[in-house]
């Protein structure tokens, strides 16, 4: 039996290397695969707890297949605005997409 | 440590190692094969946490669909020279995520995980003879009885389909209606402007 | 008893009537205005006998070992509340303010009348009676009101009229600027008096003067605050009343009319001081100190007003001296506790002095068309002379009032003079009562200086003085020859009386509401006049008050002798009530000092033997200073321009850099220039936003996972 903090530890690096991934990357697809990543490591935090903590009502699996749908719906929007912008600015820079300052 | 723990530890560190190749390699295509790889695994680690369901779900949309999309998404916005993948901040987005790593990493190890029967035991100061229920993670009324904590149970495809249209009935609505507004606000941001859907062509003279 | 507040209310009716009145045009609104006036100063006039007749029953003659608190009648009416604070409008009957209800409604009516004839033709006629109903009525509050509050109303109120009616023909600078240096003196004293009350409600919290009076007596407040209160009630008085050295408005309010004069400046508004004085009585005897500074004031005001008074020309310039030398001897017998005498020569003098106002007003406006043009003023004693003969009633009334007010036997002045210097002697006063002798010498010598100038010998106006040269006669010495040949200006040549003035032979600047915008109907009856240019008697509206004056300038004394017929005595004490007898010793110094004082007068302004200029000659320093009243309105002059304009300006500049500036402008300014600082932050990037959000979700963690302990205790 893996430890339950062991597990969260794990969840808690990929979450993090996700979120420097967000806040790294210039290319928006990849903004959006970094984010990916961030979801994937609530995912697994949440069946974690699920088969630990409270495995006879199973809510952290059911949480997670929300999660993935949702993320699956975002990204598929995500990546249609980021082709939108492309075709009006051809690019995917997030540093060069900056109307919107003062 | 017998076979379940290594395979767990195994799956975990090749996971990081393709995260960590996710957001810094240069070259855009390697990041979202690493993707796929990463969430692929991710879906072996739900299989050893014991959601066989949600493992094939998992392996179907992520490393199925997701991957797909992701790599029409790149060849579609190919940029004409070589760019710079990085910001030049990224030594404080760094930074930035490390101190949250500590700050979970120390969560994760103060607190009390009521893992055990007898964890659970001793932090509701049970009585001998009084039916002790525990309520795990925290403040949910109708807890589960004490003496099945820590039981393992695999949750199969016919539970989690019961779960979903009997107790959550109402999210799953929720989420259909979600994936409903995603496709049909994609199919409109996605089209180019301008664009008439149908319009009738003036008859050929 | 319960009437007595519809005496004030009467004349207030009429004030607002008058008012409304006004929106008529035409000449009905003056007639009107007048009537209604006069109806109910008369009223409150009946009603004062009817409270007089009443209180005589209820108080009764009790004389003797009673304390005053058993001699008061009051009541007390639920006004207004503010917070836990009850205000009560609370009016007192004692024979104090008895007193001053029927001298302030004897002569307010008698005045009135006689304001017919003054003020006729004038195109305000209607609001010079509405503001004398106006002051009638809050004098008539200022003596019944036992409250210091609505004391300090009236009073303020009563110092509003003074300004009114003092720059009553205000497109003349001069008289503006008359009325505001009053009200300006008396609200240098009034601040006093307010803080004085302030200090008496912060130490007692209440207005009331039967509280403040029974805490005083019973010794629980401290000396020094009771000494502090008194001192600066007293500050109060002194404005009113003209004291040194807060004097130096009541020469100026000379540019009222003279019935205002001789109503609110001689009798009864000035009046108000000492009998503040008297009616805060138990607070001022608790404290020797205060009522060591009371008589010293007192003592010097006296002496040094009589000695300006000696040089004056203007008539109504040497009553005004006059005045304030008299308010002094009252203030000066309230200092040494001679209280008694203090009230009783105010009683008296309101009486012979107003009578001595009106006459010379009688004089001045019969003067007036006889020295139109020739740019000398009516009220130059310079330019009368001879007016015996002409003005018979005048003349005779203006004698007795004179004689009176010299302290000659057996006029009311007599009774009270004697009554204050025999106060002081008896209470061990010795410098005071020598000053007070002394004074009343100059006196006697300035007041019948005044009537052998103006009412005997030949006259000597500009016309007549033509006429007797050409006709021969020796023109008497008092005017330089050079005056005689021209009749515009005055000559640059001094006068024999006037060696050395600050602006040598300059006459006393008209008042005369001269021109047609006072008084457009009077331009027919000038050119009348014109033809007679002789001083004649004044009509009977004017001449009938001073007869009825007069009587009670004789007789007025007689309720005040001591040993035969006092009542006075017996009603108005602090204390037990003195029982004396006259002191001949007083008595006979005072009279002796009248009788000289008239004598010096007679041998050197009637049968010259002793030629003024002579006089004059031998003291040129001592006469200029007494000339320009002791240079004391140069020397406010200039410590208003260099004191209080300096803070002024101070203050002015403060405002503009610190308040308007700094506070208004920059706080204006500074969400601006935060605003286009702030700016900055949007960025348009991905990046800076998601950064932000890291930022916050780190601190959020560190706070749930408990690094800040403090923070988290809070929390949960």
């Amino acid at each position: 039996m893996v430890p339950l903090e062991h597990i969260l530890i794990f969840s808690a690096a990929m979450f993090c290397i996700g979120l420097y991934g967000v806040m790294a990357r210039r290319n928006a697809v990849l903004v959006l695969m970094s984010i990916e990543l961030m979801l994937n490591a609530v995912a697994i935090n949440l069946v974690a707890f699920a088969g630990r903590l409270d495995p006879q009502r199973f809510a952290g699996i059911i949480f997670a297949i929300f999660v993935i749908t949702v993320a699956a719906a975002e990204l598929g929007l995500g990546l249609a605005i980021v082709l939108r912008v492309y075709r009006m600015r051809t690019t995917v820079d997030v540093d060069e997409i900056d109307l919107m300052r003062w | 440590m017998d076979l379940g723990q290594f395979l767990f530890y195994a799956a975990a560190a090749a996971t990081l190692i393709a995260s960590l190749g996710v957001v810094l390699t240069r070259h855009v295509v390697y990041s979202a094969l690493l993707l796929v790889l990463a969430l692929s695994l991710t879906g072996l680690i739900y299989l050893l946490l014991l959601a066989d369901f949600l493992a094939l779900v998992q392996i179907l949309i992520y490393g199925g669909t997701v991957s797909v999309l992701l790599v029409f998404a790149l060849m579609l916005t190919r940029p004409q020279e070589r760019p710079v993948l990085t910001h030049r901040g990224w030594p404080l987005a760094a930074l930035g995520a490390v101190v949250l790593f500590a700050i979970l990493l120390y969560q994760s190890l103060a607190t009390p995980w009521l893992t055990s029967v007898s964890d659970a035991r001793a932090a509701i100061g049970a009585t001998p003879g009084v039916a002790a229920t525990a309520t795990p993670l925290g403040r949910s009324p109708g807890g589960v009885p004490v003496a099945r904590l820590g039981e393992p149970f695999r949750a199969g495809p016919s539970d989690i389909g019961t779960a979903l249209f009997s107790t959550w009935a109402v999210p799953f609505e929720i989420a259909s209606l979600v994936l409903l507004v995603a496709l049909m606000g994609a199919l409109v941001v996605a089209r180019a402007a301008g664009e008439p859907a149908a319009e009738p062509r003036p008859p050929a003279p | 008893m319960d009437y007595a507040w519809l005496i004030p209310a009467l004349c207030a009716g009429a004030f607002f009537f008058n008012i409304i009145v006004s929106r008529q045009t035409g000449r009905l609104k003056h007639g009107l205005s007048a009537a209604v006036s006069i109806a109910a100063i008369l009223a409150g006039f009946a009603l004062f006998i009817v409270v007089f007749a009443g209180a005589t029953e209820q108080l009764g003659e009790a004389s003797a070992s009673t304390e005053s608190a058993q001699h008061l009648l009051f009541d007390r009416v639920p006004w207004f509340q503010v917070g836990s604070y009850p205000f009560f409008g609370t009016m007192v009957l004692d024979w104090v303010s008895i007193m001053m209800l029927g001298v302030v409604t004897f002569l307010s009516a008698l005045i009135q009348i006689y304001s017919i004839g003054y003020m006729h033709g004038d195109n305000r006629f209607w609001w010079f009676f509405a503001v004398m109903s106006l002051f009638a009525a809050a004098m008539c509050t200022l003596v019944l009101s036992y409250n210091f509050l609505l004391l300090y109303m009236a009073w303020e109120l009563v110092g509003l009229c003074s300004y009114l009616l003092i720059g009553f023909w205000y497109h003349e600078r001069d008289n503006a600027e008359a009325a505001k240096k009053a009200f300006v003196t008396t609200r240098v004293g009034d601040v006093g008096f307010f803080i004085g009350i302030a200090i008496l409600f912060v130490q007692t919290g209440t207005f009331q003067m039967d509280e403040i009076f029974r805490r005083v007596q019973l010794g629980s407040l401290s000396p020094g605050i009771v000494t502090a209160a008194g001192i600066l009630i007293f500050l109060g008085a002194m404005g009113k009343s003209g004291q040194f050295p807060l004097h130096v408005w009541l020469p100026d309010a000379m540019a009222g009319p003279t019935p205002v004069s001789a109503l609110l400046h001689s009798a009864t508004m000035v009046a108000a001081g000492v009998y503040l004085i008297a009616r805060a009585y138990p607070l001022f005897a608790a404290s020797p100190i205060t009522l060591g500074v009371v008589a010293t004031i007192g003592t010097i005001t006296l002496i040094f007003a009589a000695t300006i008074a000696l040089t004056q020309r203007d008539i109504k310039k040497i009553l005004a001296y006059s005045t304030v030398s008299q308010l002094g001897y009252m203030v000066m017998a309230l200092g040494v506790g001679a209280y008694t005498a203090g009230l009783f020569h105010l009683f008296t003098h309101a009486f012979f002095k107003a009578l001595l106002f009106l006459g010379a007003g009688s004089v001045i406006h019969s003067l007036e068309p006889v020295l139109h043009g020739t740019g000398k003023s009516p009220n130059d004693i310079f330019w009368m002379g001879g007016l015996r003969k002409r003005m018979p009633v005048t003349f005779w009334t203006f004698l007795i009032a004179a004689l009176s007010l010299a302290g000659i036997f057996p006029f009311a002045g007599f009774w009270s003079k004697d009554a204050i210097l025999g106060g002081a002697l008896g209470a061990g006063a010795w410098l005071p009562f020598i000053i007070g002798l002394i004074t009343a010498f100059l006196t006697a010598f300035y007041m019948f200086r005044a009537i052998f100038l103006a009412f005997f010998g030949e006259p000597r106006w500009p016309a007549a003085l033509g006429q007797a040269a050409a006709a021969g006669h020796a023109v008497p010495e008092l005017v330089a020859p050079g005056v005689l040949a021209t009749a515009a200006t005055e000559p640059a040549a001094a006068g024999a009386m006037d060696v050395q003035t600050r602006e040598p032979g300059e006459d006393v600047p008209a008042h005369v509401p001269a021109g047609p915008q006072s008084r457009p109907e009077q331009t027919a009856a000038e050119e009348h006049h014109a033809h007679q240019t002789l001083p004649h008697e004044s009509p009977w509206v004017m001449a009938l008050p001073l007869v009825l004056i007069c009587v009670l300038a004789i007789g007025a004394g007689w309720v005040g002798i001591p040993g035969l017929f006092n009542p006075f005595a017996e009603a108005i004490h602090f204390g037990s009530p003195a029982e004396e007898a006259i002191n001949p010793v007083a008595a006979g110094l005072g009279l002796l000092a009248g009788l000289l004082g008239i004598g010096l007068a007679a041998i050197m302004y009637w049968k010259p033997l002793l030629s003024p200029a002579a006089v004059a000659n031998s003291l040129p320093g001592a006469y200029r200073w007494l000339y320009n009243k002791y240079y004391f309105d140069e020397a406010y002059q200039w410590l208003i321009d260099h004191v209080v304009l300096a803070i002024s300006a101070l203050m002015a500049t403060f405002d503009r850099k610190v308040v308007n500036d700094g506070m208004v402008d920059h706080t204006g300014q500074a969400p601006v220039g935060l605003g286009a600082r702030l700016r900055y932050l949007e960025t348009g990037r991905v990046y800076t936003y998601a950064f932000a959000f890291v930022i916050g979700i780190v601190v959020a963690g560190a706070i749930l996972a408990g690094i800040f302990p403090s923070i988290t205790a809070n929390f949960w």
